[in-house]
């Protein structure tokens, strides 16, 4: 009952002109941050962060929030368009969105994002109401080696992802990791792969080089094709309400995999330091482990697009949770909200939610208000999105590079983060031309420096044993079954054999 | 009627030279600095630890306007600073940027045999020194500084920080050597909210995060045991924590909140972010940070700042020759 | 295609020789504890080399050399074209900042690959410069590289 009085003054607060007003304004801009390669949420709530001394702070954190959110629907509309991730979590939307905008569906491939986006946070936004204190208290038992326990389930529902042969997914999978390590050694402090130069002192940020990868690998191999290959008269799916009804009917019919989803990214959300972007693999890898036809994935699969954005969406949203009830930040955006707590003379902490109902459950009420105002805004739009796809490709493709480059600039600053993208770009083309799996490389260079780090601090608590994954009781059940999905592919192999020679044997 | 209508449009008139001679006075004031946008390079990513403080400063200007252009902060992590650090140098003569340095901006040039060190920047203004207590859990068995460092003789207590080799590490290792304590087992996290949430969830036993880190856990979840430093936490709830030297531990260790800016800017320029940062350095917001988070709040400039981070280095050199990181 | 495998296996080769050398340096050993900085360089450098290396040899057995890796001639120069005019954005950025880059870029593609009219080209020129300029520079706050000419304070780009 006393949450439910809470929830009404905060939505008295978020019902506020004011906070409607910035309300929006930060939703669009959160959607303009996030269509951008490489300025995230993250970057975006940091640029705007100073301006926001000039409200009172309960609309100063709607109108971040706000911007957050609108990152986190935005990012996914370069991944489907143009295989370019707008933001890290939207990497996992470039493996089936991309396929479906090739055959002429981008629509419904949108639309379907758009909707499991929204799916994602609201059911984020019920958890936060409900169970908010005894959830962070819960993510604090996650150290080191649970972390890395849920590191290496994110590994191992990628296996045997994509075609190319396990030759060349392990080599797309140890390179990846690799790149991952050229920079200061977190735990040594020494500089690793850097052969004395500043450049590589910063390491290879995954970012610019998915973007080149993906985004200018797909330019060329789509320059290629245009000359080469006759181009079928390009499906002009029909524009308009018949891709909204779709994407809401497919997160119908998949209701149960978006929940799962969603549910699953909420809680790795909540854990620390991991933000969304982990959450989304996640749920891709589950979707495809739990399809009764994965072959699909890949391909244009639109449990690809509902699971890892449903999934990534409400890790976002869990992110805030630690944030909001303990005042420790589950994710970079949580810790730049963080500052604006200070810049606004309130103190993060425990003790927030009691001395500052109206900041915390205003924050919460506009949960609900922005997650369904951006599915609206999305929506509309998403007709004049896609038709996007039908400017001429000289037009189109300087628009997309010139992005890329900048995209991978902003990130950090990095004129070799540029250069990351151009080489990565040619990389990406050949690569794909030879099929060799991007996606564990992917996931590889997402996830590797932080599982390297979790290992190693974990191995420092244990004292430099294995033992440490297994003797901990939540760390040995995600790490059992991560052993056991990694070994699924061999135990199938001896089933296919033993098969095959039953089959043999009576000819 | 027509006496009227001329009596307000003198009036109006002279409201509009005003205003005109306003605008333009103000121009004409501020004429030499800044001309544009100044940068506010930070060595952290967003949501790093120094990148909260820059963002904050910034804030301060947006709202007070202390100068008339914006100050937009870019961020240049990686190499412990030296990323940062090095993107100045190449910006040499630039007078509308500056960098907000903590210690890695003496420990990095030394600890990575950078071909540079602090002496080639331009000195502008310590806005603050920011503490180190030693916290533990809330029910761990160590009740005093005492009780930590007896049980440290005995066996390697597991202890968390930022980096490795940095601040944090620096501050366990000369614990180590004063209090002539078995190694701690040390434990590197990626940045102050994930050490402060790391003993929370009582992975760690003990950190040195600032009070700004862990000060919204006490006394929740945590509880500082002593303070490095020359004089005790002027914080409403610390007034009970001991410093070192109280208790005879003969260590003092203070993170530097500078700010530098690139070589070879003109003494105007160095004047005016001076003039900036003295401003800031009364802001009554700022202040109120610094009275919550225990910051000592310092304005030294110019020579004297290049003298105490002169100091600063080689107290570092003595405690990382101690440890042989340097030879 | 089998030229191609084998150049690309080689060069994560080289990836990998150049991985294990720094991880050489760095120790790649097992101290109390836990591993050395360069450990998971080494083994994962040593996985990538003996399966690069294997690739190598499956192609090499290979007698049939395959599809062609470029199916036409017009499919390799578009792809180089492509290529080029970004190698030589990337560069502009360097020399000239991120603006006159940017006009450049959009020049040469739009009417060299692009095809399309002046009229065209111009407009798309205008129009793509001054997205930029106003969405990041102005609108988001964010310094992007900017001409030798803005560094002397005689031009605002």
């Amino acid at each position: 009952m006393e949450t439910l009085a809470n929830l009404l003054v905060g939505f008295g607060v978020a019902f506020q002109p004011l906070s409607l007003f910035m309300m929006t304004v930060g939703l669009l801009l959160g959607l303009a941050v996030g269509v951008l390669p490489g300025l995230g949420g993250t970057a975006g709530v940091a640029l705007l962060l100073p301006v926001t001394v000039l409200v009172p702070p309960e609309v100063g954190i709607i109108f971040l929030a706000a911007i957050y959110w609108g990152a986190l629907y935005g990012g996914v509309i370069t991944s489907i368009l143009f295989a370019i991730p707008g933001e890290p979590w939207s990497v996992a939307l470039i493996f089936d969105g991309y396929p479906m905008a090739k055959q002429g569906k981008a629509g419904l491939a949108l639309a379907a994002a758009f909707v499991s986006s929204f799916v994602g946070i609201m059911v984020a936004a019920v958890f936060f109401v409900t169970l908010a204190m005894p959830l962070a208290l819960f993510a604090l038992k996650f150290g080191p080696p649970e972390m890395f326990a849920i590191m290496m389930l994110a590994f191992s529902t990628f296996v045997g992802l994509g075609t190319g042969g396990a030759l060349k997914t392990l080599i797309s999978t140890s390179f990846g990791l690799l790149l991952t390590m050229a920079g200061l050694d977190v735990v040594t402090g020494s500089p690793r792969l850097t052969f004395g130069t500043m450049a590589f002192l910063s390491g290879f940020h995954f970012v610019p080089v998915t973007i080149g990868l993906f985004g200018l690998g797909e330019i060329m191999i789509d320059g290629e094709e245009r000359l080469s290959i006759e181009i079928k008269e390009v499906i002009h799916a029909k524009l308009g309400w018949e891709d909204i009804k779709g994407g809401i009917m497919a997160t119908k019919e998949h209701f149960g995999l978006t929940l799962l989803s969603a549910l699953m990214g909420f809680f790795v959300g909540i854990l620390p330091g991991t933000g969304a972007t982990p959450a989304s693999f996640l749920g891709y890898g589950i979707a495809k482990q739990y399809s009764k036809n994965p072959e699909k994935y890949g391909k244009g699969a639109i449990e690809g697009i509902l699971a890892p954005q449903a999934a990534a969406n409400a890790a976002g949203t869990g992110a805030l949770l630690p944030m909001i009830s303990l005042g420790i930040p589950g994710s970079p955006t949580a810790a730049v909200l963080l500052a604006g707590l200070y810049m606004w003379g309130l103190w993060p902490g425990p003790r927030l939610f009691l001395e500052e109902p109206v900041f915390v459950w205003g924050l919460i009420a506009s949960l609900f208000l922005s997650g369904t105002a951006c599915l609206i805004i999305c929506l509309i739009g998403t007709p004049v999105l896609a038709s996007i796809m039908r400017i001429p490709w000289g037009l189109l493709t300087p628009v997309i590079v010139i992005a890329c480059f900048i995209g991978s600039y902003v990130m950090r600053n990095l004129m070799f983060d540029v250069w990351c993208t151009l080489v990565f770009g040619g990389l990406g083309y050949v690569m794909k031309k030879l099929k060799y799996p991007l996606a564990p490389l992917a996931v590889a260079l997402v996830l590797g420096a932080m599982t390297e780090r979790f290992l190693r601090q974990s191995l420092i608590i244990g004292d430099g044993s294995f033992g440490i994954f297994f003797t901990r009781p939540i760390s040995a059940i995600f790490m059992v079954v991560a052993l056991f999905l990694f070994a699924l592919p061999a135990f199938k192999l001896i089933k296919d054999k033993m098969k095959s020679k039953d089959e043999e044997a009576p000819a | 009627m027509s006496g009227i209508r001329s009596r307000y449009s003198f009036v109006l008139i002279t409201i509009m030279v005003c205003a005109v001679l306003f605008v333009f006075g103000e121009v004409a004031e501020a004429a030499d600095w800044p001309t544009r946008p100044v940068e506010f390079v930070i060595s952290a990513g967003a949501g790093g630890g120094a990148d909260k403080y820059a963002r904050f400063l910034v804030g301060l200007n947006v709202k007070n306007k202390y100068i008339d252009e914006v100050i937009i902060p870019v961020n240049k992590p990686g190499g412990a600073g030296a990323v940062a650090m090095q993107y100045l140098l190449t910006q040499k003569g630039n007078g509308h940027m500056m960098l907000i340095t903590l210690n890695s901006f003496v420990t990095t040039p030394l600890f990575q045999k950078l071909p540079f060190t602090f002496r080639d920047f331009t000195p502008v203004f310590l806005l603050a020194l920011d503490n180190f207590p030693l916290w533990v859990q809330k029910d761990s068995k160590f009740k005093t500084f005492e009780d930590f460092l007896s049980e440290a003789r005995k066996r390697s207590i597991l202890v968390g920080g930022t980096g490795s080799k940095q601040e944090d590490e620096i501050v366990f290792r000369a614990i180590e050597k004063i209090g002539k304590t078995k190694p701690f087992k040390y434990v590197p996290f990626k940045g102050g909210g994930a050490v402060a949430k790391a003993l929370v969830g009582g992975h760690i036993e003990a950190s040195v995060n600032q009070v700004s880190e862990a000060g919204p856990f006490y006394p929740e979840f945590v509880r500082p045991l002593v303070v490095f430093q020359d004089e005790r936490l002027d914080v409403k709830g610390y007034e009970d924590t001991p410093t070192a030297k109280e208790l005879g531990f003969d260590f003092s260790y203070n993170m530097m909140r500078g700010i530098f800016a690139p070589p070879g800017i003109s003494k105007s320029e160095q004047a005016g972010l001076v003039a900036l940062f003295k401003d800031i350095s009364k802001d009554p917001d700022w202040l109120a940070f610094a009275a919550k988070t225990g910051l000592q709040p310092t304005s030294i400039t110019g020579d004297d700042l290049m003298k105490f981070v002169e100091n600063y280095e080689k107290k570092h050199i003595t405690i990382m020759k101690a440890q042989g990181w340097l030879k | 295609m089998k030229k191609g495998e084998i150049i690309t296996a080689g060069l994560f080769i080289l990836v990998a020789l150049i991985g294990i050398m720094d991880a050489s340096r760095l120790g790649f050993g097992w101290e109390a504890d836990g591993p050395q900085a360069g450990f998971s360089v080494f083994w994962l450098a040593l996985l990538l080399l003996v399966c690069a290396v294997l690739l190598v040899v499956i192609n090499l057995k290979k007698t049939d050399p395959g599809d062609r890796f470029f199916e036409n001639k017009e499919g390799l120069a578009e792809v180089v074209r492509i290529f080029f005019t970004a190698i030589l954005l990337a560069i502009g950025i360097v020399y000239t900042g991120v603006y006159f880059a940017t006009i450049g870029y959009c020049l040469l593609f739009v009417r060299w690959l692009g095809k399309h009219r002046w009229a065209t080209v111009i407009i798309f020129t205008i129009i793509m410069t001054g997205a930029v300029y106003f969405g990041m520079e102005k609108g988001l706050k964010l310094p992007l590289p900017k001409s030798l000419l803005w560094r002397k304070g005689l031009f605002p780009i």
